[in-house]
């Protein structure tokens, strides 16, 4: 699986509704030892928003710094971002993650610890 | 890497797509050897579980899908004509020899031991080298 086959991809919740697309992915260093990086990066879950447009500049997330007025325009095409644990995942498919629980019931997306 | 500083590194969080996807690769020798187009991920064998990164994909056969639509498709077909192999993928760099990354991806082993640079050297040699005037390097034009 690529990343690509995850970024774009619109998430839709047990109960049918869309809760959006992947605009990023979060990933945690606790996997096995992998070699000179140390332990593996495995897939922590999704960054859910409303569009890709400009995501991959992360304008719209407060970790990120940049001028203002570009922080707000890109929070205001993104809207509040989500976030889905891996464990939400029910299953993947081409263009589409399904999810297995309601789109409503996600947390709102906090910076990477 | 010590048990320290793998202590210290685990348990670190990164936005794959922000951090490390279009960040440039360094080798051990300090030369650029592409960007990050794009990451392979891997589900465990033994048991279920999220998928860990394994590799970073680079260089045309990366890139052609995160382009998509007409444009993508034109570079894979372009990529497929030019590789020497019959089905080429994207070159492929085993995640385990990354040292560190930040703004940049530096990797342990030389450019050359890179899938990468064999895809470069192929097309400099069957395709570059035989286009008149390639012998003559800039340098070599300046001082003439």
């Amino acid at each position: 699986m690529r990343l690509t086959d995850l970024l774009g991809a619109t998430v839709t919740g047990n109960d049918g509704h869309d809760a959006g697309v992947v605009v990023d992915v979060r990933l945690v260093q606790d996997g096995p030892i992998l070699g000179e990086i140390g332990a593996a990066y495995r897939i922590h879950g999704l960054v859910i928003g409303r569009h890709t447009a400009g995501a991959h500049m992360g304008f719209e997330r407060r970790n990120v710094r940049g001028p203002w007025m570009l922080k707000k325009l890109f929070s205001l095409i993104q809207g509040p971002e989500r976030y889905a644990e891996w464990d939400a995942i029910a299953s993947i498919e081409e263009h589409r993650i399904r999810l297995n629980v309601g789109g409503g019931a996600l947390a709102k997306a906090e910076p990477p610890r | 890497m010590s048990v320290d500083e793998h202590e210290r590194f685990s348990g670190r969080m990164i936005d794959a797509g922000l951090q490390l996807l279009d960040r440039q690769i360094l080798d051990s020798e300090g030369w650029t050897a592409g960007n990050v187009d794009d990451l392979e991920f891997t589900f465990p064998e033994e048991a279920a579980g999220p998928p860990i990164l394994t590799a970073i994909l680079a260089g045309p056969g990366g890139l052609a899908r995160r382009i998509g639509g007409r444009l993508g498709a034109w570079i894979e077909s372009v990529h497929t004509r030019l590789h020497p192999s019959e089905h080429p993928g994207p070159a492929r760099i085993p995640f385990g020899v990354v040292k560190r990354f930040d703004d940049h991806v530096e990797v342990a082993v030389p450019k050359s031991d890179l899938e990468i640079d064999r895809f470069e050297r192929w097309v400099r040699e069957r395709i570059i080298s035989k286009i008149p005037g390639a012998d003559r390097s800039p340098e070599e034009e300046s001082r003439r």
